[in-house]
């Protein structure tokens, strides 16, 4: 039962009587491990004889319980109604109030949502284009990309246009890894005033709340006990967490060891198990974390952005590319063996072991592995899946293979995730290669390359918006902007 | 204090009603069902689309289009002039999306015929459908009612490795009830059976379709290998899928270059595994009669082109064909094979070249005369004999089904539910086919047998996450 406060915290002011009779029980509850779901779908005879309460009680329990839920799904009125000895507050029709708290939950109208969905565009026509819009509040968007592809360029500009009218809102910024660039952020402030954008006179820095969490514990904790407070407070409309994989990735870290030098053939079942548990109880980390974002923007009608690492993927997606006609040799050198390992940091999705990858080598028939993570995985990390008419430079950055940090859990919880690919362009082809071999951050940062980087970015997924279509965009001061088809050579 | 009178709120008994009145019902409601625009899908579901009374599952990954195809069914109704349900999870639905569909079909106040509700946690859900069975005024006359990823509610309720932290913890609490708790996983169990009980209910006594979208999770296949995708929300003893009508699985799939009208991105792969109450356990991905493919683009859901399709998949079979000789012309679903990986140590007896240790190799080079095939295989068998010993200690992947008695000889069915919930039409194609060594015939459609789906897994091994 102690899950109760915090499926509907303010049901002690909505059912009074409750209170008392929760304080009496709840020990007998917790003991035989009777949860709030066990009130609503148990018998309640099943309930008093596990607990031992009285029926009596759990009838009244029950009944205030399961009020106090359909008050918060059906709005208060409703309940009110039916059940008129149940004083459970709202007089009136509760439709048309949007308080903060309530907001998002209680509109039992689908013209009433609609209304109340606001979109947060990056100022760009042809991106926000692409975004049907923008990031549409209510839900959870990652944005996901190598280091450099102008993730946090993104970010802050949403930070600023959720400042805008007609939001009118304020953000929130929570990093994880690296101090928040302040002296970006003044540049686009400055920016954008100087170019006078819708609402300017209003953009500040003081309506950007900033938080520093360096380990999972502290993100969790600001997430669920800190954030619902500031986001009252500060009016917040946007809720940033600038790399959520950050604090699991540290995490993996000894498993680096153990994958990379491991030969193709299985070495048994103990590694197997361990790395299994280590993941499952890394995905309850993630999908906790998850659902708490993911419930904070429904109720709260806001849009949390989240940054996301890439990873490479080296030999199960390199021999899909290779069955596709569209690829050749050129970008996929022939020196990537299966056990390479990862220079910096190892592919955290738990997809990429190489074992499986010299088992499946003999059979590229795709349907084979139909159902896999591996194969369908390209649809929603968003690289691997090349359009047969997309560029052939934009297939060449695509066709790098990364994928997205903290696998299907994660996915699974997200509304939206927009990938942004880049790749470097004008070098010769050998080098080519060997940048698909080196790691994400080598690429980007060891290597000095001389000539130009192209960025694309794509929706892979979003209920509001069409997925798979490339923009080529660039990042300046001011956030991110589109650029002219065929605008290079 | 007596009892509250809606205490029996969960033992609903069912309006009685003739026979007669109930066909007279049926019989008179013309628009008893939901289109999805796609004739195929609408065909999966019985010929006119959703219809009142039926329970429709749509599971896939993300972006698979589920939520389209819901959108479809809901802007249907809504044309029809029903009233429809939307039951939002963790999530928002977007009525942007909504009303676009609406306008294109020119209907006015669209909107407000869709009541919409949020639940944040299965006890708000099971509260919101206990409500929508009882109530009695206009309000939840709902005809269509559209559960949006109800894994999300699991996933909150039950995270991925909850069970040792809770089994410890309910341990330490003094075991003076210790054998009245119950362990989360059961309790997931029994949730999920509840669930799917009471919108069967649901639909039933109020002739409501339901549509639950289900999202997908990954699992591990123990001892390694590529982690499996099987439908998030699911049950060990078939409770939840039995609840179903209709079950179907979006998919996408890699399309060599053709001259594929519709761009590839979408492209969407229906994998039907029930309709009309009746399980296809057995979907082999390569057979294009078992999946068909639609189109989902901002306008909605339609057809493919069936015949531009059909000679894409034929390409791709022959091609795969040429690729893999030793798998053409291997026909025969009751003597499955799944993978390389997972061949029965039991059966090497049984093959004239007992050097080879992998069945999955020697039946198929069994089936066929190809001395190509053969001189792959015997490449091959280097390798399948190292990793035979790895493999064999596979204990057994849950969603695969394994079937080592039925490459012997011997009639008796391993798995009967397999043969019997098949679908009408595979029972047909394949009561002819008695013998699993028997080579196909040059008529079918090149395929590879081994690779199925079977969504129904056992619960209780998965490691979901």
């Amino acid at each position: 039962m102690t899950d109760i406060l915090t499926l509907l915290p303010n049901i002690y002011t909505t059912t009074p009587q409750l209170r008392s009779l929760l304080d009496r029980h709840s020990p007998a509850f917790d003991a035989c491990s009777i949860t709030t779901v066990d009130l609503v779908t148990l018998d309640p005879r099943t309930i008093c004889q596990r607990a031992r309460i009285s029926l009596n009680d759990v009838n009244r329990i029950v009944e205030c319980v399961r009020d106090a839920l359909n008050s918060e799904t059906l709005g208060p009125a409703v309940v009110a109604a039916r059940s008129a000895t149940n004083s459970s507050g709202g007089k009136g029709r509760g439709r048309g109030k949007k308080g903060p708290v309530v907001g998002g939950t209680s509109g039992r109208n689908m013209a009433a949502l609609g209304r109340a969905q606001e979109f947060l565009g990056v100022g760009d026509a042809g991106v926000d284009a692409l975004l049907s819009g923008g990031v549409m509040t209510g839900s959870v968007t990652e944005i996901v990309g190598e280091s450099g592809v102008g993730k946090t360029q993104m970010l802050l500009r949403l930070c600023f246009a959720v400042q805008q009218p007609p939001h009118n809102r304020s953000a929130i910024y929570i990093c994880t890894e690296s101090q928040i660039s302040t002296k970006r952020m003044a540049g686009m402030l400055a920016q954008l005033q100087r170019l006078e954008v819708p609402g300017y006179q209003n953009l500040s820095l003081d309506r950007i709340q900033t938080a520093m969490c360096q380990y999972l514990d502290t993100l969790e904790h600001i997430v669920r006990y800190q954030l619902p407070v500031a986001i009252d407070r500060f009016n917040v409309g946007l809720v940033i967490v600038d790399s959520i994989a950050a604090n699991f990735r540290v995490d993996d870290d000894d498993e680096n060891d153990a994958d990379s030098t491991a030969t193709p053939k299985p070495k048994g079942k103990n590694k197997g198990k361990n790395r299994a548990n280590k993941l499952a109880r890394r995905a309850g980390d993630i999908v906790r974390l998850g659902t708490c974002l993911k419930e904070m923007a429904v109720r709260k009608n806001i849009a949390i952005v989240v940054a996301n690492q890439v990873s490479d993927v080296f030999e199960p997606y390199r021999r899909y590319n290779n069955n596709n006609t569209l690829f050749t040799d050129r970008s996929h050198g022939p020196s990537s063996t299966p056990g390479i390992p990862s220079s910096s940091m190892p592919p955290p999705s738990s997809s990429l072991d190489p074992t499986t990858a010299s088992q499946y080598a003999t059979n590229p028939a795709d349907d084979d592995l139909l159902l896999t993570y591996d194969y369908q995985a390209r649809w929603f990390t968003g690289w691997g899946d090349i359009d047969n008419n997309t560029a052939e430079a934009l297939a060449a950055a695509a066709g790098k293979l990364k994928t997205p940090a903290l696998g299907m859990a994660w996915t699974n919880l997200l509304d939206a995730r927009i990938a942004l690919v880049k790749g470097t362009f004008g070098r010769a082809a050998q080098s080519h290669s060997a940048g698909v071999d080196s790691s994400a951050a080598a690429a980007a940062g060891e290597q000095e390359w001389e000539e130009y980087t192209r960025r694309w970015m794509k929706v892979v997924f979003a209920p509001w918006a069409g997925s798979g279509v490339p923009l080529e965009y660039e990042i300046w001061e001011g956030g991110v902007r589109s650029l002219k088809d065929e605008g290079r050579g | 204090m007596e009892p509250p009178p809606s205490t029996d709120y969960n033992r609903h008994r069912l309006p009685t009603r003739s026979a007669a009145a109930a066909l007279a019902t049926q019989l008179g409601h013309d628009q008893g069902s939901f289109a999805t625009g796609s004739e195929a899908l609408d065909n999966a579901w019985g010929g006119h689309g959703l219809e009142k009374g039926k329970l429709l599952e749509i599971c896939g990954p993300p972006g698979s289009g589920k939520t389209a195809i819901a959108l479809q069914l809901v802007s249907d109704a809504v044309a029809k002039g029903e009233k429809v349900c939307w039951i939002d999870t963790l999530s928002q639905c977007p009525v942007q999306r909504i009303e676009k569909l609406l306008s294109e079909q020119s209907v006015e106040d669209s909107a407000s015929a869709i009541t919409r509700y949020q639940v944040t946690s299965l006890a708000h859900f099971f509260a919101l459908i206990a409500h929508l069975m009882d109530e009695d005024d206009a309000s939840a006359a709902a005809s269509l009612v559209v559960v949006e990823n109800i894994s999300l509610l699991f996933t909150k309720e039950f995270p991925p490795s909850s069970d040792a932290a809770n089994a410890t913890q309910a341990v330490s609490s003094n075991g003076v009830n210790r054998e009245q708790i119950e362990k989360p996983a059961d309790k997931r169990g029994r949730l999920i059976a509840d669930i799917a009980s009471r919108l069967q209910r649901l639909s039933a006594s109020r002739m409501v379709a339901i549509v639950v979208l289900n999202q997908l999770a990954t699992k591990a296949v123990t001892g390694g290998g590529p982690l499996e995708l099987v439908p998030s929300i699911n049950s060990a003893n078939n409770a939840w899928s039995h609840a179903f009508h209709h079950r179907i699985l979006l998919l996408r799939k890699q399309v060599l270059r053709t001259e594929l009208p519709a761009a590839h991105r979408h492209l969407r792969f229906v994998f039907v595994l029930k309709s009309s109450g009746t399980d296809i356990q057995n979907t082999n991905l390569s057979r294009s009669d078992h999946f068909f493919v639609i189109k989902l683009t901002e306008a909605g859901v339609e057809d493919e082109k069936q015949q531009a399709f059909n000679a894409v998949t034929g390409a791709i079979s022959m091609a795969e064909a040429l690729v893999n000789p030793e798998e053409n012309g291997y026909n025969d679903d009751e003597a499955e094979e799944e993978d390389d990986g997972f061949s029965d140590p039991g059966d090497v007896e049984e093959a004239p070249e007992s050097s080879l240790p992998n069945d999955g190799h020697l039946k198929r080079k069994r089936s066929n005369s190809s001395s190509n095939g053969a001189a792959s295989e015997a490449g091959l068998g280097g390798e399948g004999s190292a990793d035979f010993e790895t493999t064999a200690s596979y204990c057994s992947p849950v969603d695969l089904v394994h079937i080592p008695e039925a490459t012997t000889e011997s009639v008796a069915e391993p798995f009967p539910i397999v043969s019997q919930a098949r679908g009408p039409h595979l029972s047909q194609a394949e009561a002819s086919v008695p013998v699993p060594e028997e080579p196909a015939s040059a008529t079918e459609i090149p395929q590879k047998p081994w690779r199925t789906i079977v969504p129904d897994s056992d619960e209780s091994e998965d490691d979901v996450f």
